[in-house]
């Protein structure tokens, strides 16, 4: 047996980490479904009647590209959004059905590029988790089935991967990052601060310089660390402190719950089924995933 | 030697044989199939990083292909505060105009009356954010000093900007200003190593007529 079929073996005969999959899908729907209703209230400001952004690109029609739709005929927008809305809490309950699945990644770009500046990079990175999950197959029975699913799963870990490495690797090529003060002039930007809390902080110099380095190395060393058993632990946990922080501190929760929700990749198997099992027991709705687990 | 050699042979084909009992046989197609798919997984993620790192020196070919698959469905960016924390932000105003009376400044950030919602201000300083890239690259004096905004009052991000404050006051007051005029307020941060107080810059931009043909 050549090299070729023994990883093709390995890629084919078993879903890897199946509950990690399943928990990372479940995961990242809910996560969708939730920052969908984050926008409900104000769902007509921005792609309704009294829609205030402007259409983004105006030569660019649906004939270009499909992506566009939305941004081009307005009238549709807000029903794209209720589409996108059903979608996703259709594939709460029927996670493996494709169509609902479809659906949350096709409204959800183009509700993106309706409404661009509604978005931070949490959209974009779930937007490609919603087209990498189109081809997770937690529960595969056919070989090749499993391995497109593995494949894609493998995507998803390079893309947060990714994510890290070039946010990292853009810092190192600034001078307030590498001079220790940028999270001095962040605080000092008015949208992305709460004012008693930047306040007092802006006078701790030696605290923010803290922040900084451990900002920049758990950002470097995220490449490196979730892939060494000894310190991913540390570092996934260390990620979520930075994260929330980030979501409180800086009010971007959705940033913040989302690359938390992006940590659940790195998840052992063992972990992600202890902790379905858990949230079967909780949620009302939980029996069949219960089941489904316990199978 | 001779023996160690073949001990080593023997181990190895031991352990073939072992995993090869313990996997049953797969279809001969599923090689071409992980071939494939390895094949499209480099050239989605050589795409990805190719578009994603513009600053990089990639070959002219590599970037406009890498930005045609990219776009639109797998766009991304992730240089929020990269390289630098920007050490300025900004808050825009506009006024405007009915029946030749010129309102107060108003704030474009927020619309209480409507909806507390702190989206709303987001949005409103990311179309601010973008007035103001344009601002850095088209804004510029003529030879008596004074500014011009001729490039800039051309451009998408300042119609973005005009549109949204119009759409507000729609939505706020009910009716469309015969004419609006935004102001665009550049706060610099105070530098890290003094205690000088943030500065503050005024810029006005020319009256926007809305109800004459431009």
């Amino acid at each position: 047996m050549n090299g070729l079929t023994r990883i093709t073996h390995y890629f084919a005969l078993n879903v890897h980490a199946p509950d990690t999959q399943q928990l990372f899908m479940r995961g990242s729907y809910l996560f969708l479904l939730l920052n969908a209703l984050y926008f409900f209230p104000i769902r007509g400001l921005m792609w309704g009647e009294y829609a205030m952004i402007m259409p983004w690109n105006p030569g660019a029609s649906p004939d270009l590209n499909l992506a566009y739709l939305l941004d081009h005929r307005r009238s549709w927008a807000i029903a794209g959004y209720y589409v996108y809305l059903g979608s996703l809490l259709l594939v709460q309950f029927r996670l493996r059905w494709v169509l609902p699945r479809m659906l949350v990644f096709l409204t959800g770009v183009m509700l993106y590029y309706a409404c661009i500046p509604a978005f931070n990079a949490a959209m974009l990175l779930f937007n490609l988790f919603a087209f990498y999950m189109l081809f997770m197959a937690p529960h595969a029975e056919h070989p090749v089935r499993r391995m497109v699913g593995n494949f894609a799963f493998l995507a998803c870990k390079i893309q947060v991967v990714m994510v890290y490495a070039l946010a990292g690797g853009y810092k190192l090529s600034g001078d307030t990052w590498l001079e220790g003060s940028s999270i001095f002039y962040a605080l000092q930007l008015d949208h992305y601060t709460s004012g008693w809390m930047a306040d007092w902080l802006i006078e701790q110099r030696v605290l923010l310089v803290f922040f900084n380095y451990f900002g920049l190395i758990y950002q470097l060393g995220f490449p490196i660390a979730v892939f060494v058993k000894r310190l991913r632990g540390t570092w996934l946990v260390l990620g979520c402190v930075f994260h929330a922080s980030i979501a409180i501190g800086m009010h971007l929760p959705d940033f913040g719950l989302g690359m938390m929700v992006a940590y659940l990749l790195f998840v052992s198997n063992t972990r992600s089924a202890a902790w379905l099992l858990k949230a079967a027991t909780i949620l009302p709705l939980g029996r069949k995933l219960k089941n489904k687990v316990l199978e | 030697m001779p023996i160690k050699t073949n001990a080593r042979y023997f181990a190895t084909f031991h352990r073939a044989s072992k995993f090869m009992a313990s996997h049953p046989k797969i279809p001969f197609y599923l090689t071409w199939v992980f071939t494939a798919a390895v094949v499209v997984i480099i050239h989605h993620f050589a795409c990805t990083l190719v578009y994603s790192t513009p600053d990089l020196n990639w070959p002219r070919t590599a970037r406009d292909y890498a930005e045609r698959y990219s776009v639109p469905f797998f766009h991304q960016g992730w240089k929020l505060f990269a390289p630098d924390v920007p050490n300025l932000h900004y808050a825009v105003f506009y006024r405007f105009s009915e029946d030749g009376q010129w309102s107060v400044w108003e704030d474009t950030d927020e619309m209480p009356a409507v909806s507390r919602h702190h989206r709303i201000g987001y949005m409103s300083r990311k179309l601010q954010m973008y007035l103001a890239s344009d601002m850095r690259k088209n804004l510029y004096t003529d030879s008596m000093g004074v500014l011009q905004y001729d490039r800039i009052v051309i451009a998408k991000p300042y119609y973005r900007m005009v549109y949204w404050v119009v759409r507000r006051h729609e939505i706020l007051h009910g009716i469309r200003p015969d004419s609006v005029q935004l102001r665009m307020d550049v706060i610099f941060s105070q530098p890290f190593d003094s205690r000088a107080k943030p500065e503050t810059q005024a810029f006005e931009f020319p009256v926007y007529l809305l109800n004459e043909a431009r």
